[in-house]
């Protein structure tokens, strides 16, 4: 009895050294992520009023004149990898070819951090009208 | 050795998949997608049709504003406001309905997830049971990524993961709650946390539901027509 007693903690100890690797390593915690979903406020939709263009318009060349944030995000929502919206806003030319060379295709990791602050901006975007830099916000 | 057995299995499972794929010839999903920063959401919901077999993908998005995009194979896409009866439309490839989530899974093309396609190369593969991960390496090209990890487990990518040249993980992707069908795999929820700086992050989630197919799809928004009167607008 004692010896079986024995290989089963061996094994216990063997099977506990060989677990496989951790599983939180390549798996979400979904209730965290939850509950962080849960406790935010919800960006108002006044982004898509009555009142606002709904609509892509041409491209208009940087300038002073007030932009408008709508068209900022529509412009990002679709063409946010080609940097399109960094254009309407006003960078530098290199500026935005860089979104074309680093976030095309699959990888709009900026874009959609732009998309997120014009939408939470969106009472305000003069920061990030006329700005050289790579990552507006 | 490891590496090619790893390759070639989760080649071999796309292929077996991709074989029964051919019969399906329309699917419709319902998408909503919330993301998150600085304790602030902002929701977005679709319905998405797509057609494998004709590469034809419309999406009618109703909230926060409704308009119908339409794209092809080619990179050809229509944005649609029926409220104004206006039309956009915009060519470029990357608009292409090949870039879209949906098709590399309908496509059973989950092996790369699109990463050869953007000119990526295999660089590593390894086996840390019960996963099998593959290391990608990106072409010089592409300054903002160095590296993306994609984790598989019961062949099903379940993790990638995006490095900068520094070494710092800058994107972080889950796919969880597949759903089996007979001809491919889909997750119902795909997580996505982008690192915008040490302390800061953002995070993106996408849920699928109500997925359907063939006879079960409403035609309508695959054979939508927009209406000729409909104002062209740049």
């Amino acid at each position: 009895m004692k010896k079986v007693l024995l290989v089963t903690l061996m094994l216990g100890f063997i099977g506990f050294l060989a677990q496989p690797v951790a599983a939180s390593a390549y798996s979400l915690d979904e209730q965290k992520v939850d509950a962080l979903f849960e406790q935010a406020e919800t960006t108002t939709m006044s982004i898509f009023d009555e009142t606002a263009p709904a609509h892509l318009p041409a491209l208009a060349p940087a300038s002073e004149q007030s932009k408008d944030p709508l068209v900022a995000i529509l412009l990002d929502f679709f063409v946010g990898y080609l940097g399109i919206h960094r254009f309407y806003l006003g960078t530098k030319t290199l500026t935005g070819i860089g979104y074309i060379l680093t976030c095309g295709g699959i990888f709009g990791v900026v874009p959609l951090v732009d998309l997120i602050v014009l939408a939470i901006n969106y009472d305000d975007i003069s920061p990030y009208i006329n700005n050289p830099a790579f990552f507006m916000w | 050795m490891m590496k090619k057995i790893t390759l070639f299995s989760v080649i071999y499972f796309a292929c077996t998949l991709l074989l029964s794929a051919q019969n399906i010839n329309r699917i419709s999903v319902h998408m909503k997608s919330e993301a998150l920063k600085e304790g602030k959401k902002f929701e977005h919901e679709a319905d998405i049709y797509y057609s494998p077999q004709n590469g034809k993908y419309v999406s009618h998005h109703y909230q926060p504003k409704e308009f119908i995009k339409i794209t092809n194979r080619t990179g050809e896409m229509k944005l649609y406001f029926p409220e104004e009866n206006t039309v956009s439309t915009q060519q470029n490839s990357l608009f292409s309905s090949e870039n879209e989530m949906l098709h590399y899974f309908v496509n059973n093309l989950t092996e790369d997830l699109g990463l050869r396609k953007e000119g990526f190369r295999l660089h590593e593969t390894k086996n840390e049971e019960p996963y099998e991960i593959m290391i990608w390496k990106a072409p010089p090209t592409l300054k903002m990524v160095d590296e993306v990890k994609i984790v598989f487990k019961d062949m099903m990518p379940v993790f990638s993961s995006y490095k900068d040249g520094a070494g710092n993980t800058i994107r972080k992707i889950y796919y969880t709650g597949y759903q089996h069908f007979s001809q491919f795999i889909l997750p119902q929820r795909i997580t996505e946390i982008t690192y915008t700086s040490a302390q800061d992050s953002t995070i993106r989630r996408t849920h699928y539901k109500d997925i359907k197919m063939n006879e079960d799809v409403n035609p309508y928004y695959l054979e939508f027509k927009i209406p000729e009167d409909a104002t062209s607008i740049k």
